[in-house]
């Protein structure tokens, strides 16, 4: 193959491209090959790939260039028609890709037709949060109430103590249980606020964010 | 190398070899590969993105009988790679500390 011959096979291949593009493409891999070298143009176009490979190259990466001023929201995963493949296997470490190949308003028509699908998932989300939340709450009372009532309890039975000590003993004792299972419930509801809650939220957070995670300018680390 | 080069490192790579003096795409490709190994295509979409975003300019300038088109940076490349380089530093310190035990290298 000629440099002319590849440059012409790389312009057609980069068909679906303005003319712009492609004439800068196509300057680039001229300018290229032409520094590479005089005498072993086989090996140069030999390492470069086929056409068609760079030209793949090119077009994954333009897409991305594209979808990046405008930032549609809330892309949906990739459809059967998705373009995670395009990428050649001779660019190992090319930009990571995977864009669904859905128009802006296709994805906020699809958002608003969907309502009656998603709104009620959204409130059922909403609603078993102020459930879990209520639950925290409920363990919390539970601890104070516990832990309270078995003071009391147990200040009673000391009360009794010099009246009658079988009773007082007692009543003594229950305190203390109660006492005890209340301390429980209080190191479960510190253990809930600490640990548990602060992951909940920052789980809300990432799922919230998920949609608008794969506008970052390609960033693969 | 043994680890996987995300595209922002390349791009932060590519300004950085830009940015020593306006140079054009086969001398960029030399340079980039002599710290890794990337394929001889893979430049291509970094510069063309790179000078979409602003980051890079090119010129064309003569040289033995044809023109050869020229890559320079830009103010925005320029500070681009320097946040690039503060986050390089950064995230170098980190991995150090890790392997050598909070050491200060």
């Amino acid at each position: 193959m000629t440099k002319r011959e590849f440059l012409m096979a790389l312009n057609d291949a980069l068909y679906p491209l303005s003319e712009d593009e492609r004439s800068a493409a196509v300057k680039y891999y001229s300018d290229y090959i032409d520094d590479a070298g005089e005498g072993d143009l086989d090996k140069v176009l030999s390492e470069l790939g086929s056409p068609q490979q760079v030209a793949a190259s090119i077009k994954a990466d333009s897409e991305i260039g594209r979808s990046i001023p405008p930032a549609p929201p809330a892309p949906p995963p990739a459809g059967p028609g998705g373009a995670g493949s395009r990428r050649q296997g001779t660019a190992p470490t090319g930009p990571e890709i995977t864009r669904s190949g859905l128009p802006g308003w296709l994805v906020v028509l699809l958002v608003l037709l969907l309502i009656p699908v998603w709104a009620p998932l959204l409130m059922a989300a909403l609603g078993l949060l102020i459930g879990i939340f209520g639950l925290f709450l409920g363990i919390f009372a539970a601890a104070a109430g516990l832990v309270f009532a078995g003071v009391w309890v147990a200040v009673s039975g000391l009360i009794a103590l010099p009246a009658g000590p079988l009773v007082g003993v007692l009543v003594l004792g229950v305190g203390l249980i109660l006492l005890g299972i209340g301390l429980l419930f209080g190191i479960l509801a510190v253990f809930l606020c600490t640990v548990v809650l602060p992951a909940l939220l920052r789980g809300i957070g990432w799922v919230c964010r998920a949609p608008f995670r794969r506008q970052g300018s390609g960033g693969a680390y | 190398m043994a680890f996987a080069i995300g595209s922002n490192l390349l791009d932060a790579i590519v300004l950085s070899v830009v940015s020593r003096e306006g140079t054009y795409g086969y001398k960029i490709t030399q340079d980039v590969r002599t710290v890794m190994d990337v394929s001889e295509s893979t430049l291509y979409p970094v510069l063309r993105r790179l000078q979409k975003n602003g980051c890079l300019a090119t010129y064309d300038q003569a040289y033995d009988g044809r023109n050869r088109r020229y890559y320079t940076i830009t103010p925005l490349g320029r500070q681009r790679l320097e946040e690039a380089l503060a986050d390089w530093e950064a995230y170098k310190r980190q991995i150090d500390s890790v392997f050598y035990g909070g050491e200060k290298q």
